[in-house]
């Protein structure tokens, strides 16, 4: 008989506790919600993006991005304030075990809304990391041919 | 609310740091240019010229947290009269790099459909090593079997010459003693734990500039102060030709931006002669992997990622009603 002695070690332990606080957030209803948890099979309660603003006004609002950090909040706020009817753009992470970034932003009432302006920001990393892809990939050919050659 | 003041201070700012901020297209930043320096088996060198160093720092960041690994998380121990406790083997386990090419067919075991566990979250080994006809022994990765026919498997390591190298040692057991433990590896990236990182290092400078007047120098000082001057570079920047007598930049990439040089000068009344910048708009990345992925599979997968956290983002936007325009 082998008395055998079990134990179980988790070698690491994560925290993985969700943040369940649902801050306002405008412009979306409940369908909207059970859309998104329905495509999701992660089953946050909480948006990937949120917005904290104030009614009527376009000019001004905070994006809450979820499960982001300095790796996209630094990147977007450098891309959005190269626009010159950005009057105010900034991110901060409010707390480092909180998966949360946030996004302030204040564009000239010219423009009219933040959320183009957010829109065109992202728009554009996005086809900055596209080019990326592709000038990595033609980089490693080109040196791959080198070497063979 | 933020004054008038405070409002301005930010665009200024921008303007600037940032350059002309005319358009939208500030220059660089849309047509980066990526350059292959060096690749090898576990190192990848490359520069990123024409972009902004924010690009850069993400790249970075994404490459040491943000790219999924396989590792192992969970460890069951039937036995261990080892000298060594249950969680200071678990750890141990736990940093042992594991190959991950196949890392994609996995779910991260918080978003798989399962209930505990399953084959499209976990993988399974054993590890059971007694030491019964000898005063000691090792118990390393070679120990560890698979119990399911997932290829992931404790990293082989090869040396520069493609030998084999010895497998990683995880313990050691003296006489009678036993290890019989069940582990579980699962998907996870360098956010959660540094276990999922697939480098060593991910390092990123800028490139330096080191700019001397050859002139002033080879007028103003002495043949001495000139040797001298070439010699106090810890980094060998400068060299001394001996035909000409005169101070010379050999190789300015290897500067570490000291300042000794400048202080020399400084002494010396030559201020203007000496000027020591860094490139502002090129980065030299140092992708070092663990061995669980390629390295230039790191990077390809690294930009893969931040693609598709955008286009998460863009599908996000959409919900909110504003058009791609
Ligand atoms: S700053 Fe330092 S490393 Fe660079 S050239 Fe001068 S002495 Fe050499
Ligand atoms: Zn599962």
């Amino acid at each position: 008989m082998s008395s055998t002695r079990k134990s179980q070690v988790q070698s690491s332990k994560v925290a993985s506790e969700q943040i369940k606080t649902q801050k306002d957030i405008d412009m979306e209803s409940d369908e909207d919600r059970n859309d998104e948890n329905r495509n999701d099979n992660q089953q946050q309660s909480r948006p990937k993006l949120s917005i904290q603003r104030q009614d009527g006004d376009n000019t001004n609002a905070t994006y809450s991005f979820l499960n982001e950090d300095h790796t996209l909040g630094n990147l977007l706020r450098n891309v959005i304030i190269k626009n010159n009817q950005v009057e105010f753009c900034a991110y901060s992470v409010p707390h480092p075990s909180e998966p949360i970034m946030n996004v302030r932003l204040q564009v000239a009432p010219s423009c009219g809304d933040t959320k183009k302006v957010l829109k065109h920001g992202l728009k554009r990393i996005a086809k900055m990391s596209d080019v990326l892809t592709e000038k990595f990939q033609n980089a490693l050919d080109k040196y791959e041919n080198r070497m063979s050659d | 609310m933020y004054g008038m003041e405070q409002i301005n201070t930010a665009t200024g700012f921008a303007n600037a740091k940032f350059g002309s901020s005319k358009g939208q297209g500030a220059k660089g930043f849309d047509e980066p240019e990526i350059r292959i320096l060096e690749l090898s088996k576990y190192v990848i060198k490359f520069e990123l010229l024409n972009t902004d160093l924010s690009v850069a720092n993400s790249l970075r960041r994404i490459i040491i947290a943000e790219v999924p690994t396989m590792a192992i998380d969970l460890v069951e121990v039937k036995e261990n009269t080892s000298a060594l406790h249950d969680e200071f083997i678990a750890h141990r386990l736990g940093l042992i790099p594991l190959q991950s090419f196949n890392v994609d067919q996995f779910n991260l075991s918080d978003q798989c459909a399962c209930s505990s566990m399953c084959a499209q979250c976990s993988v399974q080994f054993k590890l059971h090593a007694v030491c019964s006809d000898r005063d000691q022994m090792e118990v390393n990765t070679r120990h560890i079997q698979p119990l399911s026919d997932a290829p992931i498997i404790p990293v082989q390591y090869v040396n520069d010459k493609g030998i084999e190298e010895d497998p990683i040692l995880i313990m050691k057991l003296s006489k009678n003693q036993q290890l019989d433990m069940n582990l579980v590896a699962r998907k996870g990236n360098g956010k959660i734990h540094a276990k999922w990182s697939p480098v060593a290092t991910c390092q990123m400078r800028k490139e330096p500039i080191v700019e001397i007047d050859q002139d002033k120098i080879n007028r103003d000082l002495d043949i001495e102060k000139r040797k001298e001057f070439v010699a106090l570079c810890p980094r060998e920047v400068f060299a001394f030709n001996d035909y000409r007598n005169a101070v010379e930049i050999e190789n300015s990439d290897k500067c570490i931006q000291c300042i000794e040089c400048l202080r020399f000068a400084q002494a010396n009344n030559l201020e203007r002669a000496v000027k020591i910048a860094e490139r502002e708009d090129k980065f030299v990345f140092t992708v070092e992997s663990t061995g669980v992925l390629t390295p230039e599979d790191i990077v390809s997968r690294a930009l893969q990622i931040l693609m598709r956290k955008l286009y998460e983002l863009g599908t996000q936007m959409k919900k909110y009603g504003v058009n791609a325009d």
